[in-house]
C-alpha cells in the first residue's frame, strides 16, 4: 500500500510527542514533507550538486554583477556578486527575479514569421535568415532605408548593427532614449560618471539614483555605506525631483518641483553661489554665465517657477558649500525625456566647485576602444535622437525606412506617443530581436528570439552614470538556450556575410574577444583587491596583466579610472540660456505629469516579471485597475476623492486609473508609474492598468533641438 | 504545556535599519525564489498571496511638503513567546531548537489556521490554492525547500536550510555549530539587500553586530507591549517611526533619545 500524506499523518501521529522532547534535524522532516506531499500538481524538487556561476545582469543598462545559484546544473536563483563593484553583494528586485524570467511564459520559443492572417508561425532558422537576407538586400545601397533600435546601451552588439547598417547604405543606428542622449549633448565626447563612494554631499536633480538611474545597484551601496546602522551618516543625500521616489524618500531631504523645472532651480542655487563670490576661471564662459544666472535667476524668479521657498535654495547653497567633497547630478526623474537645460544647468554646479575628474567629483569616461570596422563611434551613436526621428518618419518628413531591426527594445510600447512610433513603423518590415514576446514582438513580421543575458555571451561596457570606464562579460549559465533562440550577434554575421558585408569576424564570441584584447591599450586593473573608487582616492590597483580573456570570461571585473583627454569644460552658458524652459502657464494642460519609473515594473524592455507582482501594493494596482497619485491638496483641487477614478488627458492620449492619495507628490501634480498596461507579453504582465507612456508628450527642445518628454502636462477629472 | 517558553543560548535575529531601507523590495523577491513560493498570477487581492517578507509602507500622515515616509519589512519575528505556537492543535509549528527559530512543519499541517489567528503580525499564509508555476519554471525550485500543497499555513523560517548548511560546513570544518561566527549563516533577504537595511546574527552574541545594535535607544520591536519578544528588532532615529511600530497613542512617550 503507498502511503499517502492523511495515512502518513495517523502513522506518525504516535511519534508527534517524541519529537518534541528530541531535537530533530527539521531537513529529514522537510524531506519527509515532500515524500508524503508529493501529489502530481506538486513539483518534486530536484537534487543535484551545488554551484555558482559569475555573471553580468543585462536586464537593465546598469550592469550589475550577478551569482547565478544552480543545482545540478539548473540555474535557480540570481543574487548579487560580492566581488563586483556595481553591485557588492546587492540586487535590485529585477535582477532578483532574472532566473525565474528564462521560463516566462511569455518567451519566444524559436523563429517566426508573420502571416497574412496576421499570426506567427515558427520557420527554421535557415529560412528565418535567409528572408532577413532577402529583406536587407532589397534596401541594400538606398540611403537610410535600414533603422536599428537598440534597448542595449553599452553592449558591443551596437557595434555590429552599426558595421551592417553601414555597409547597406545607412545610418540609421539608434538607441532607446536615455540619460546618455542628453549627456552626449553636454558633453561631445566621452561619457559622464559619477564618483558617488567619494562625495560628502550628494545633490540629485531628477535622477532616482536608488532606483531606475544609472547604476542603481551600485549607488544604493554607497548610500548605505554612507549610512552605516547604529552610527552617524558620512555623507547627505538632498533629492530634488516632483515625487518621494524610492530616492526622495530615502533622501536625506526631499524638495519637490515639478518636471523639468529641476534646472530652474539649480541656477537659483547657483545664483547663491555666485553671489557668495564662487568662480569657475577654469570655465571659458565663466562670466557670460555668471551674467545670465545673477540677472535671471534671482531668488524670486525662481521661486516663482519652482515653488520653493528663497530660503531653501539659499540653504541648499550654503550646505553645498560646507561640504568638503560636494557632487551634482543631473537628471530626469524617469531618466529618459530631460532636456539639455534641466541637465546642463545642473551639471554646472559641479564645475562652479571645480569636481570635474576630481575625487568625489563627476568623471570624463572613455569609450573602449571599437573593434569592428565600419562601426560607428559610440558617442555618435549615443547622440541620435531616435524619438526626434519617429516622429519626423510619422509626419512624412524624414521618408520611411523600408526596415526597421529592433534589438533587445520596446519602442512600440515604450516611446512616448507611442501611436507615432507605430505610424513611423506601419508599412515598413519589421525584425524583432526580442527575447520576448513584447509589443513590438507582437507587430513584427519576422521574430529571431535572441537568448536571454543567462544563456549566451555578451558584454556590459561602462554603464551610464558609472564613476569609472568598465568591461564585463555575461556567459551561458546553462549549456544549451532552453530555448530555439540564436544570439544576435551571430545572425547579424551570417546575414552580413550572405549579403557580402565583410564585419571581420565569423561569431560574436570573437567580436568580445577582440573587445578584450583591445582593453590592453588601456590602462586597467581587476577589481578583486582595489575598488575604482578607492584607485580614485589614491590606492594603487595592480595592472591587469596575464590573459585577460580568461580572467574577464570567467567573471574578473575589468575597471578603469584613467581620464580621455584633458577636459575644457565649459559651464554651457550659450547653451542654458538658449534652452531656458518656457516661463508660461499652461491652462489646457494644468497639471505636471510626473512619470514614475522603477525596477519593480520591470525596465525599458522587460515587462513586471511574474516574481516581481507581489511587490506591488494594494494602491499601485487592483485587478486591472491601476492608480495614480497625487497629495490630498491637489485631489482637493479638483473634487477627487481616495479610489476615485480618474482620466488623465494629455494633448496626445488619455488614460483611465483609480487615485491614489499620497502626500508624497508635489503640488498640482499627479504621479503615474511606467510599466504598466502591457497588451502582449504574458498573463502575469498583460492588461494591468495603462500605459501612461500614450499620455506622454513630446516637446522640441528650443536651442538643442532635442525631442523632450519628461515635463509632460495633463488634464485631469473624474471618470 | 510551556515549553514554547524554553531560553536559548543562542537566538538568531535581526536589526532593521528603517531609517535605510529604501523599499525596493529585493528582499521579497530573494525569498520567494529561496523558498519556492509560486509566483502570482494577480497579486492584487492580497488575501491569497504569499509574502513570507513584506516591505510595508509607513507614512508621518503629515499632509505635503512635510510628508515623510519609511519601510518596514517584516518577516516572521520568531518571537520568544510566540502566539501561534501554543494555539496549533498538531505543534506543526513549535520553538524548540537551539536558535529560537519558530518551526513550521508544512507536512504536519492540518490547515486549521488557528496560529494566523494568533499571530499579531499577519506573518503566517495559507495555501488557498495549489501553487502553480508556469511549464518549466518548476526547473528553477531550489533544492533546499519543500513545495507546499493547499490547505497548509506556511512562513518564514529565516532560511533555516541555510542554518542547517552552515552548521553542517562547522563541523566539516571542525569548528563548533553552536558558535558560528557572523556571516556564516545569513537569510536569503539579508544577504541580497543592496542597502545593507537588515543586519542579522545571534542577539545574544556580544561579538555580533545585532547584540550590541538591538540594544540601541533607537531600537524596537514592534508592538512590544503584547510582549510576544520578537527576535526582530526595528531601528530607526525618527520617533514617528518607533512610535508607529509600537502602536503608541497620541500622547504617549517613545524610547529613543
Ligand atoms: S539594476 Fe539592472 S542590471 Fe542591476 S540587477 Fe537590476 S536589472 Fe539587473
Ligand atoms: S532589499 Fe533592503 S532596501 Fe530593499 S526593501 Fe528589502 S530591506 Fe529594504
Ligand atoms: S511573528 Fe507570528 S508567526 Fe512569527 S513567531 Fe511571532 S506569532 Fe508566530
Amino acid at each position: 500500500m503507498a502511503l499517502n500524506r492523511r495515512s502518513f499523518l495517523t502513522f506518525a501521529a504516535g511519534g508527534v510527542a517524541g519529537t518534541l522532547f528530541t531535537p530533530v534535524i527539521w531537513k529529514s522532516i522537510d524531506d519527509t514533507a515532500i515524500w508524503t506531499q508529493n501529489w502530481p500538481w506538486i513539483p518534486r524538487l530536484e537534487y543535484g550538486p551545488r554551484a555558482y556561476a559569475a555573471t553580468t545582469c543585462k536586464l537593465c543598462p546598469a550592469g550589475c554583477g550577478l551569482n547565478i545559484r544552480t543545482a545540478g546544473g539548473r540555474p535557480v536563483a540570481a543574487e548579487g556578486r560580492t566581488d563586483h563593484p556595481l553591485s557588492q553583494g546587492g540586487i535590485c528586485p529585477l535582477g532578483a527575479a532574472a532566473v525565474q524570467l528564462l521560463y516566462a511564459p511569455a518567451r519566444i520559443k524559436g523563429p517566426m514569421q508573420k502571416q497574412a492572417d496576421g499570426t506567427h508561425q515558427p520557420i527554421s532558422w535557415d529560412q528565418a535568415e535567409a528572408l532577413l537576407k532577402e529583406k536587407l538586400a532589397e534596401q541594400k545601397g538606398k540611403k537610410d532605408a535600414v533603422v536599428c533600435v537598440s534597448g542595449d546601451e553599452n553592449g558591443t552588439i551596437n557595434e555590429l548593427f552599426s558595421a551592417l547598417l553601414g555597409g547597406l547604405g545607412s545610418d540609421g543606428c539608434f538607441l532607446m532614449p536615455g540619460e546618455q542622449l542628453v549627456a552626449s549633448k553636454v558633453l561631445r565626447e566621452g561619457n559622464i560618471g559619477y564618483d558617488f563612494e567619494n562625495a560628502d554631499f550628494i545633490l540629485a536633480f531628477g535622477a532616482d539614483l536608488l532606483d531606475s538611474w544609472g547604476t542603481a545597484v551600485r549607488n544604493k551601496k554607497a548610500y548605505g555605506a554612507a549610512h552605516p546602522v547604529g552610527e552617524d551618516a558620512s555623507a547627505e543625500y538632498v533629492y530634488v525631483g516632483p515625487t518621494q521616489n524610492v530616492t526622495g524618500g530615502a533622501a536625506d531631504q526631499w524638495i519637490s518641483v515639478a518636471p523639468g523645472m529641476e534646472g530652474v532651480l539649480a541656477l537659483g542655487i547657483a545664483y547663491h553661489l555666485l553671489q557668495g563670490g564662487m568662480t569657475a576661471p577654469q570655465a571659458h564662459d565663466f562670466f557670460a554665465y555668471r551674467n545670465f544666472v545673477i540677472n535671471r535667476y534671482t531668488p524670486e524668479y525662481v521661486e516663482r517657477l519652482t515653488g520653493v521657498a528663497p530660503e531653501q535654495v539659499a540653504e541648499l547653497a550654503r550646505k553645498l558649500r560646507a561640504a568638503d567633497k560636494p557632487l551634482v547630478i543631473p537628471g530626469s526623474s524617469i531618466a529618459q525625456g530631460g532636456g539639455v537645460f534641466n541637465f546642463a544647468a545642473a551639471l554646472s554646479l559641479n564645475m562652479l566647485f571645480d569636481n570635474v575628474n576630481s575625487v568625489g567629483g563627476i568623471q570624463v569616461l572613455p569609450d573602449l576602444p571599437k573593434v569592428v570596422e565600419g562601426a560607428k563611434a559610440p558617442a555618435l551613436v549615443r547622440a541620435k535622437d531616435l524619438v526626434a526621428y519617429v516622429q519626423g518618419v510619422a509626419e512624412g518628413k524624414v521618408s520611411k525606412p523600408g526596415v526597421y531591426l529592433v534589438y533587445e527594445a520596446n519602442p512600440l510600447f515604450a516611446l512616448p506617443q507611442p501611436d507615432v512610433a507605430a505610424k513611423a513603423f506601419d508599412g515598413a518590415y519589421l525584425v524583432s530581436f526580442s527575447t520576448f514576446y513584447d509589443e513590438t514582438a507582437a507587430q513584427a513580421d519576422l521574430l529571431l528570439p535572441t537568448p536571454t543575458f543567462i544563456e549566451r555571451l555578451d558584454d556590459v561596457q561602462t554603464p551610464y552614470g558609472s564613476g569609472f570606464a568598465s568591461y564585463s562579460l555575461t556567459r551561458p549559465v546553462i549549456r544549451q538556450p532552453i530555448f530555439d533562440t540564436k544570439p544576435t550577434g551571430d545572425v547579424l554575421l551570417s546575414v552580413a556575410k550572405a549579403l557580402d558585408i565583410d564585419l571581420g569576424y565569423d561569431s560574436f564570441d570573437k567580436v568580445l574577444e577582440a573587445k578584450v584584447a583591445a582593453l590592453s591599450e588601456l590602462e586597467g586593473f581587476f577589481t578583486d583587491k582595489v575598488q575604482p573608487w578607492e584607485a580614485r582616492a589614491g590606492k594603487a590597483p595592480a595592472a591587469a596583466s596575464g590573459n585577460l580573456w580568461r580572467n574577464i570570461s570567467r567573471g574578473s571585473f575589468w575597471a578603469s579610472i584613467q581620464e580621455p583627454f584633458p577636459t575644457a569644460m565649459q559651464l554651457g552658458s550659450t547653451i542654458i540660456s538658449q534652452t531656458a524652459p518656457p516661463d508660461a502657464e499652461d491652462w489646457t494642460f494644468p497639471v505636471s505629469l510626473a512619470a514614475m519609473d522603477s525596477r519593480t515594473y520591470g525596465s525599458r524592455h522587460i515587462a513586471i516579471p511574474p516574481f516581481c507582482l507581489p511587490l506591488l501594493g494594494e494602491q499601485e494596482i487592483q485587478g486591472d485597475v491601476f492608480y495614480v497619485w497625487m497629495n490630498s491638496a491637489t485631489a482637493r483641487a479638483y473634487g477627487l476623492q481616495a479610489e476615485d477614478k480618474v482620466k488623465l488627458t494629455g494633448p496626445n492620449g488619455s488614460c483611465l486609473a483609480k487615485v491614489r492619495i499620497f502626500e508624497g507628490v508635489g503640488r498640482n501634480m499627479v504621479a503615474a508609474p511606467l510599466g504598466f498596461g502591457h497588451t502582449a507579453w504574458d498573463k502575469f504582465s498583460r492588461n494591468k492598468g495603462d500605459n501612461i507612456y500614450k499620455v506622454l508628450t513630446v516637446r522640441t527642445e528650443p536651442g538643442s533641438n532635442l525631442a523632450v518628454w519628461a515635463d509632460s502636462r495633463v488634464r485631469i477629472a473624474k471618470a | 504545556m510551556v515549553l514554547y517558553l524554553k531560553e536559548f543560548k543562542i537566538k538568531w535575529g535581526m536589526v532593521i535599519d528603517l531609517d535605510r531601507c529604501t523599499g525596493c523590495g529585493a528582499c521579497m523577491v530573494a525569498c520567494q525564489a529561496e523558498n519556492n513560493i509560486a509566483p502570482p498570477v494577480d497579486a492584487s487581492d492580497k488575501r491569497y498571496s504569499l509574502t513570507w517578507m513584506l516591505v510595508y509602507q509607513l507614512s508621518n500622515k503629515q499632509p505635503y511638503p512635510n510628508h515623510d515616509v519609511a519601510y518596514m519589512p517584516r518577516p516572521c519575528l520568531q518571537c520568544g513567546k510566540p502566539n501561534c505556537v501554543p494555539v496549533c492543535p498538531v505543534i506543526a509549528t513549535d520553538k524548540n531548537q537551539e536558535g529560537g527559530i519558530v518551526s513550521q512543519v508544512n507536512a504536519r499541517c492540518i490547515g486549521c489556521r488557528y496560529c494566523m489567528a494568533a499571530c499579531p503580525y499577519h506573518a503566517r499564509y495559507f495555501n488557498w490554492q495549489d501553487p502553480v508555476w508556469p511549464e518549466g519554471m518548476e526547473k528553477t525550485l531550489t533544492p533546499d525547500v519543500s513545495t507546499r500543497p493547499r490547505g497548509v499555513v506556511e512562513k518564514c523560517l529565516f532560511c533555516h536550510h541555510r542554518y542547517m548548511y552552515a552548521r553542517d560546513k562547522a563541523r566539516i570544518e571542525g569548528r563548533d555549530p553552536n558558535a558560528l561566527n557572523e556571516g556564516d549563516y545569513i537569510p536569503a533577504c539579508v544577504e541580497m539587500c543592496p542597502t545593507g537595511a537588515m543586519v542579522f546574527g545571534d542577539l545574544e552574541n556580544p561579538e555580533h553586530k545585532v547584540h550590541k545594535l538591538s540594544k540601541s535607544p533607537y531600537a524596537f520591536r514592534l508592538l512590544e507591549r503584547l510582549n510576544t519578544k520578537p527576535q526582530v528588532y526595528y531601528y530607526s532615529k525618527r520617533e514617528w517611526v518607533r512610535k508607529q511600530g509600537d502602536n503608541y497613542l497620541e500622547h504617549e512617550t517613545v524610547g529613543g533619545v
